[in-house]
């Protein structure tokens, strides 16, 4: 007896192994501005993606493009292994998009929306499933539109899950949430990365994107600027990091000569020192400074946000 | 299937939970109904002008005449056949009561002519009638019949008749619903809504056919209530064939959601859409007839009369319902609505933008 595979095993079988987002040379113009400017990544199966640019630096077109919302006037998207322009249905069904719409349907609770949702698609988690992994439970019978801001955040991002995507494309899921609801939404998206999910996440949090992302693109001005492990853009762009002694009484000439050391400079009372080896700087600093000099001394390494400041010359929140 | 259903659902509670559709769609034609009816439904105290035309005299036939001027409901008017029937067609009698020479059998013939689908006049006037000719009957000849009554119809248009005016109110609450139907299509178009949908295996079909269907559902509880609280308040008789009534009702919907379509195509907005569509309906609500007779409007706006949709759908109800005097053929009315249907289909295919 032959067993037929039904198609949609088939798709999963023929996909499985491709890349979850495989995006080459895309462009896209509006009127004479480059939205999009040759852009190309490659994100893996079950990896958790940061998008990270200033505001109209081309994150949004490039979400869009990737789910189909848009159409690229050059390049090529594959999302899942299928072409974003000729599979597109198929695609739906294996995805979950989270946009920044404000309201959905605003007459219905959050349990409707949920269950609505669910309906749209073949296979779908329940309504119950949902609202107690987004903490939803007090707002279940409230209507979407008495929802307070960040109860409509999660339940967009709940929407965007119910029909437990491969690829979810969160764009700033944390925004507008109390400190801890942000918490608890990094445990659900670390929870769909444990479940060998994909995330492709964009943020206005330096701190969520260094957190969460196994890898972080940086944008701008329609261009990838750098692409990498987040500690690994930090060593790429900051080869240095900085001692800093708040009550030091050494001559800065002193400071200036001891190893690894490239810089001195005056903050407050006290100085920062940027070193290329910490151990080694330390170590012949503990030689040459009294103890009143050492106090307070701490180490102080660059963030993402530093990163982003070197290469887009702009804060993230700007 | 699965989408379609929980979306009508969706569609349906986010309806129900509107209180200003709500409003629109039910209470506000129901207010109507109520005020039109207090006004004009008020003929439960009989009192009926009636013509009176002896065109011979016999002691039954004098009998009859003389019962019927005593009878405090009837205001009796004498004159002959022609002028009595002439001013029955204007509206100025209620009924006329032709009273001829005895036949061979000594029976006296009596001809009543009347408009059956005025109700006040089939409820009350003519057993009325009945009962003063069988009064007459009993004192003459207890065994045979001194006097024969014979009904003659004669189609009157009632100008201040409720029964006129329920079908046509009937009609304007479906094109209300039908013209204001793609509303929350532009809504969600301009909340972003749809985009958010255009992510999912939705289709824009099983989206379309969820909200016109919930249209159709809400124009028939519409029409349900009018027509029942018409019926239990004013006891306007509707007594045509049910199906092809509810028939009627759906192509109307159908018409005016695929004109609200089509009006939505040319709105960027919600809100100049609003405009745009009142715009449309206010000059169809009193060129379409459904307040008040055709022969009433002025000769230069009858070419208007007859292209808007409302009139035939207003007179298809009328006939329907009330079985009231035609203004049209129903095939005719069928086929204008269809025409209409079919064209802002077309353009609402050519013009709804989605993005």
């Amino acid at each position: 007896m032959v067993a037929t595979i039904p198609d949609t095993e088939r798709d999963w079988e023929r996909t499985a192994l491709s890349p979850a987002i495989e995006i080459a040379g895309l462009v896209k113009r509006y009127g004479e501005k480059l939205a999009v400017n040759n852009v190309s990544l490659t994100i893996a199966r079950g990896e958790v993606f940061g998008l990270l640019g200033p505001n109209g630096a081309g994150k949004t077109t490039t979400i869009e493009i990737i789910t189909g919302l848009r159409q690229a006037d050059a390049g090529s998207v594959r999302v899942l292994g299928m072409d974003i322009a000729r599979d597109r249905e198929a695609i739906k069904e294996r995805i979950g998009v989270q946009l920044q719409t404000p309201a959905l349907f605003p007459l219905l609770t959050v349990y409707e929306v949920l269950d609505l949702f669910a309906g749209f698609f073949r296979d779908a988690a329940s309504p119950e499933e949902m609202i107690a992994l987004l903490g939803l439970e007090e707002s279940r019978q409230k209507l979407v539109k008495h929802l307070s801001g960040g109860q409509q955040q999660r339940l967009s991002v709940a929407l965007a899950l119910v029909n437990r995507p491969e690829l979810a494309f969160l764009d700033e899921p944390t925004t507008g949430l109390d400190p801890q609801a942000r918490v608890a939404l990094w445990d659900v998206i670390e929870r769909q990365r444990r479940e060998g999910r994909t995330v492709f996440l964009t943020t206005h949090y330096m701190e969520e994107a260094e957190r969460l992302c196994d890898r972080v693109a940086i944008i701008d001005h329609g261009v990838i600027q750098a692409v990498g492990a987040p500690r690994e853009l930090i060593r790429q762009h900051f080869a240095e990091t900085a001692i800093v002694l708040p009550h030091v009484t050494l001559p800065h000439t002193t400071l200036r000569t001891l190893p690894a050391v490239s810089e001195v400079e005056c903050e407050g009372e006290g100085v920062r020192l940027y070193s290329s080896n910490v151990p080694e700087t330390m170590a012949a600093l503990l030689q040459v400074a009294d103890a009143r000099s050492l106090q307070g001394l701490y180490v102080s390494s660059a963030t993402l946000e530093d990163v982003f400041l070197k290469l887009t010359g702009r804060r993230l929140r700007d | 299937m699965k989408a379609f259903r929980k979306l009508l659902r969706a569609n349906l509670l986010s309806f129900m939970r509107d209180r200003s559709s709500l409003f629109f769609s039910f209470a506000f034609p129901a207010i109507f109904i109520v005020i039109f009816g207090a006004i004009f439904g008020g003929d439960q105290t009989p009192s009926y002008t009636i013509g009176l035309v002896q065109q011979a005299h016999s002691p039954a036939g004098d009998a009859l005449a003389a019962a019927l001027m005593e009878m405090k409901a009837f205001k009796v008017h004498q004159g002959d056949v022609t002028t009595e029937v002439e001013k029955l067609k204007k509206g100025d009698r209620r009924a006329v009561v032709v009273i001829g020479a005895p036949g061979t059998d000594g029976s006296v013939p009596v001809q009543v002519y009347a408009d059956p689908s005025q109700t006040s006049t089939q409820q009350i006037l003519l057993p009325l009638l009945q009962q003063v000719a069988s009064a007459v009957n009993q004192r003459f000849a207890p065994s045979a019949p001194a006097v024969q009554m014979e009904m003659r119809s004669i189609g009157v248009r009632d100008l201040r008749s409720i029964d006129y005016l329920t079908p046509g109110i009937l009609a304007m609450a479906l094109m209300q619903l039908g013209i204001f139907s793609a509303v929350p299509l532009v809504t969600l178009r301009e909340t972003k809504v749809l985009r958010r949908l255009s992510v999912t295996p939705l289709r824009r079909s099983t989206m379309v056919a969820a909200q016109v269907v919930q249209r159709l559902i809400v124009a028939v509880g519409q029409a349900v209530v009018l027509l029942g609280g018409a019926v239990l308040l004013f006891h306007v008789k509707v007594t045509g064939n049910v199906a092809l009534l509810a028939g009627f009702i759906v192509l109307g919907a159908l018409t005016f959601v695929a004109m609200g379509y089509a009006l939505a195509g040319q709105a960027r907005t919600a809100e100049s859409a609003q405009p745009l569509m009142s715009l449309v309906q206010f000059p169809m609500l009193f060129l379409s007839g459904i307040f008040f007779p055709l022969e009433l409007v002025p000769g230069p706006l009858r070419p208007l009369i007859d292209i808007v949709p409302l009139t035939y759908l207003g007179d298809a109800l009328r006939q329907v319902s009330v079985k009231a005097t035609p203004d049209f053929p129903l095939w005719l009315d069928t086929i204008a609505l269809c025409a209409w249907l079919v064209v802002c289909l077309v353009i609402s295919m050519r013009t709804f933008r989605w993005e």
